[in-house]
């Protein structure tokens, strides 16, 4: 038996174990068997087959479809996730002010986030269908021809920005209204006496004091675009030819459909460096 | 006849059914000190944002050198503020905390840098003009808050107890830059406070606020020798005035006011007594005149307790169930006293009305 | 600064697209078959088809599927909590080396989400046998980091002196974590709760990876089992499904909203 004063030296430690031992099996230790996985052949079963070094990489960036996948995969993050910060900016905005039905407000808007992705699939392949979808009828009542949202390459990718906009919107709403309500009241007073018109104090005072919460929103929508999946998936399985195929997707396909585990691999890696690249963008464009 | 820099008329205010501030009247002349003094809740932060345009007026208007402020957005009505909290832009520098006003109200970066540059002088900042101001200690963020009020050059400053958030050390000696730089600059200055020290060494004249009226306006020092009533002579009193009840006696052609700790003589009978025969009699513990020497036919008290101050001492004393405070001279207290008595002649008296508080008359006892 | 009569029309106009899907969904589970496509849209149906929710049910196994969620979900959470109290707890209390690199270390796992990860995890488990296992669907969930973030932010806001007297009256270590700062932290708790149920009944993509069994398989790979099935023909059939699947959570959401913002607002707005 160790020493009492071993014994609660260690305790922290102790505690802290359980929850980094699962975080170095399932958060840590993949990324490295991701990039062993990258740079072997793959094997019988769950074992890996001999080095290849960077071949898979090589064969991946030879391929025009992994372009075509990588740039709709940025499209989708730069305009799902600015689109969705911006309307929610000007929702909260919107709420920032002495309103009655102020919880009521936040709690119908936020109900897209709660709801599953599987149903929000079912229901917009419902919505969007070309027959009896109801989409189109209010299209059509407007005067405009119906669009073929998920049949036509140039419409897919577009709808499921749509999707992941009308999803998350909410939530973003919540926090920008949550970093609106802390900034300091009396700042905003001095601007006014100062002669700042409301847009003039939007952007000169309200925006970079909301840094820190915009830059937060960012870092959880860029995580959160991964949902985009489950869209994928379900609605469109890539297409129509590849034109939804995003970076996930593709690494999804190429492990449990084409049973490409190597690329698959590299695919993730590329991935992630994609998501801490952007991050890295973000903060040094936030953090001036 | 001169304008007024600010004239409020019949202003008032209302949340619901309670009334923040009711029919307030009010003139201030171009280049005044005027401080607005009352407790928490009386009103006056609520003045100052109406003046500011921060919040609307319900009743009345407010004018500035005549021009009515009613429909003019805070951002045009060039009147410049020091908040509580100074309120500065956190994320620019003291230099463009300065500059972001004058460059709205459309002056020139060659302009808007020289006068930046004469009030930072002026104020002894120029060292901090690169800081941001969460570098700078409570009292350097107070100066820059002073700084953007000024390079403003406005028609009018208004404070907002700027004072109240400094230690009480550096309270004294910013009390008087504020006041010289007032009189330099010669802008008309609102100032809003609750503490009486303050209102009474800045002000050129000064209005007592209570639970939205206003109670009293005037010179300091009318105001503190002749309060209007006893709300005024109380909150102007340190620690706090005395009050008893008080019996008029009329005994050839004079008048005596009998109370529970003396008897006291005013000069000249005050007309404005009518026919009263109770008062509520009020005494500053400052200006009671009080003897350790015990003399004949006139009450003592028992001293309760005795807090010395240094050059003052106050004395708490008692009698029939009366407490009274004094303030003494220290080297006037003996050694261990136990009964004080006191001497009416010389006691600054403030007689009220038991019925509604008004003044009703000032007087040096006999 | 805006007029708010035209902040109301904003917000109400706003609520329109994002709500009126729901109803939709409503609707069109209720309608039998006939109805469910007519030239003009029906918003209401003529003869509700209560028995569509039963049609859908039993369609798949959703009864064992309700159960899978059920049960990981519950394990996950409570796992969760279990290991980010712990966690949590020696990051705010304790002095020792390595704590703020700990903490970071802890972190960082935010940015990296199964969705990177699958694959290497797919081969461990699979290595150990235990694709087709609740282990699997548990394992790598079984720690958080936002949670261990969250309550250390609310341990760490308990003050010192509290601590102290706890001591003193003998409650210190796990006791001082049961019986003082879990309790005063009961709102975080809550909230992240909820947040981490949300997330976990509502996971379609890991359950994807590990299961290929109807024993093992969770309510939102059901539904997507039915979606498979049903597009394109018994569109009611799978609008009543979306609606149980999604009904709980938006039960929970609702009864819960007040701990639901909480999460919101504790999460470091301050930056």
């Amino acid at each position: 038996m160790m020493p009492p004063r071993v014994m609660a030296a260690a305790r922290p430690y102790l505690y802290l174990a359980p929850t980094l031992a699962v975080l170095a099996a399932f958060t840590y230790f993949p990324i490295a068997r991701l990039a062993e996985m990258s740079l072997r052949a793959p094997g019988v079963g769950t074992s890996l087959g001999p080095w290849i070094g960077l071949s898979a990489y090589a064969k991946l960036f030879a391929n025009p479809l992994f372009w075509r996948v990588l740039g709709q995969t940025i499209l989708f993050v730069f305009a799902s996730v600015p689109i969705a910060m911006a309307l929610a900016l000007g929702l909260a905005l919107l709420l920032d002010q002495p309103l009655r039905g102020l919880g009521f407000f936040r709690v119908l808007y936020y109900t897209p986030v709660v709801t599953p992705t599987v149903a929000v699939a079912a229901l917009a392949l419902w919505m969007f269908n070309a027959n009896g979808g109801i989409v189109d009828y209010f299209l059509r009542s407007l005067g405009i021809a119906p669009v073929p949202w998920l049949v036509e390459s140039t419409w897919a990718l577009p709808t499921l920005i749509l999707i992941a906009v009308w999803k998350n919107v909410g939530y973003y709403m919540i926090i920008y209204l949550a970093g609106l309500q802390s900034l300091p009241r009396a700042v905003l007073d001095a601007a006014r006496l100062d002669g700042a018109r409301p847009i003039v104090r939007f952007f000169a005072i309200t925006l970079p004091l909301l840094r820190p919460t915009t830059f937060f929103i960012a870092v959880v929508a860029l995580i959160g675009s991964f949902q985009v999946f489950d869209f994928v998936n379900l609605m469109t399985q890539g297409g129509p030819s590849n034109a939804t195929n995003v970076l996930v997707y593709f690494a999804y396909q190429n492990g449990f459909e084409y049973l490409q585990l190597g690329m698959a691999a590299a695919i993730s890696l590329i991935m992630f460096a994609l998501v801490l690249t952007i991050l890295g963008l973000v903060a040094g464009a936030l953090n001036r | 006849m001169t304008i007024p820099a600010l004239r409020f008329a019949g202003v008032g205010k209302s949340y619901g059914a309670t009334k923040i501030l009711d029919d307030l009247n009010l003139e201030i002349a171009e280049g005044e000190f005027f401080v607005l003094l009352g407790p928490s809740g009386c009103g006056k932060t609520t003045v100052l944002r109406m003046t500011a345009g921060l919040q609307p007026v319900d009743r009345g208007e407010i004018y500035l050198r005549d021009n009515p402020l009613s429909g003019v957005p805070p951002e045009r009505r060039n009147i410049a503020m020091v908040f509580q909290d100074y309120a500065l832009y956190p994320h620019m520098t003291v230099y463009h905390n300065m500059a972001f006003g004058l460059r709205r109200h459309g002056h020139g970066r060659a302009e808007a840098d020289a006068r930046i540059r004469k009030t930072a002088a002026l104020l002894g900042i120029q060292p901090l003009l690169e800081r941001q101001p969460h570098q700078l200690s409570g009292g350097q963020q107070q100066r820059v808050a002073l700084g953007r009020a000024i390079v403003r050059d406005p028609a009018l400053y208004l404070m907002d107890e700027p004072l109240s958030n400094l230690d009480a050390q550096v309270r004294a000696g910013v009390r008087t830059e504020i006041k010289e730089l007032q009189r330099r600059l010669g802008v008309t200055t609102l100032y809003v406070t609750h503490d009486q020290i303050e209102a009474l060494t800045l002000a050129d004249r000064m209005a007592v606020l209570n639970e939205g009226r206003i109670q009293q306006v005037g010179p300091p020092l009318d105001v503190y020798r002749a309060p209007a009533n006893e709300f005024v002579a109380s909150f102007l009193a340190t620690p706090k005035l005395n009050l008893f009840d008080g019996t008029i006696e009329r005994v050839d052609g004079a008048v005596l006011v009998r109370t529970a700790i003396g008897t006291f003589t005013p000069p000249n009978p005050p007309s404005a007594l009518g026919g009263r025969t109770a008062v509520r009699v009020g005494l500053r513990p400052e200006e009671i005149k009080v003897s350790f020497a015990l003399r004949e036919g006139e009450p003592s008290l028992a001293i309760r307790l005795l807090e010395p101050l240094g050059s003052q001492v106050l004395v708490i004393a008692e009698r029939d169930g009366a407490d009274v405070t004094i303030s003494v001279p220290a080297d006037a207290v003996p050694e261990k006293p136990e009964r004080l008595g006191v001497v009416p002649a010389g006691c600054v008296v403030h007689l009220f009305d038991r019925d509604d508080g008004v003044a009703v008359a000032h007087f040096r006892s006999a | 600064m805006i007029r708010r009569s035209a902040s109301y029309a904003v917000l109400v106009a706003g609520l329109v697209p994002l709500l009126l899907p729901f109803y939709w969904m409503a609707v069109t589970s209720l309608k039998p078959k006939r109805e469910v496509f007519t030239a003009t849209p029906q918003w209401l149906p003529a003869h509700p088809a209560w028995d569509n929710y039963l049609l859908a049910w039993t369609a798949e196994p959703f009864a064992r599927f309700f159960f899978n969620s059920a049960v990981v979900t519950a394990l996950i959470v409570a796992l969760q909590l279990v290991l980010a109290s712990l966690a949590a707890f020696a990051l705010s209390r304790f002095e020792f080396r390595g704590r703020h690199i700990i903490f970071w270390i802890i972190v960082a796992a935010l940015i990296v989400p199964v969705q990177v990860t699958f694959i290497a995890n797919f081969m461990t488990l699979a290595h150990f046998g235990l694709l087709n296992t609740y282990a699997a669907l548990i394992a790598p969930y079984a720690a958080s980091a936002f949670g261990t973030f969250l309550l250390r932010q609310a341990f760490a806001g308990v003050p010192r002196q509290l601590e102290d007297a706890a001591r003193l009256d003998g409650c210190s270590g796990l006791a001082f974590l049961w019986h003082v700062l879990l309790p005063l932290s009961r709102p975080t708790v809550l909230a992240f709760a909820l947040v981490a149920i949300v997330a976990h009944w509502n996971d379609y993509f890991w359950p994807l990876i590990v299961t290929n069994n109807n024993a093992v398989r969770t309510l939102p790979i059901g539904l997507g089992m039915f979606i498979g099935q049903e597009v394109t023909t018994d569109w009611n059939l799978l609008m009543a499904a979306s609606i149980f699947v999604s009904a709980p959570m938006l039960l929970l959401f609702f009864f819960m909203q007040r701990y639901f913002v909480q999460s919101m607002l504790r999460t470091g707005i301050r930056g």
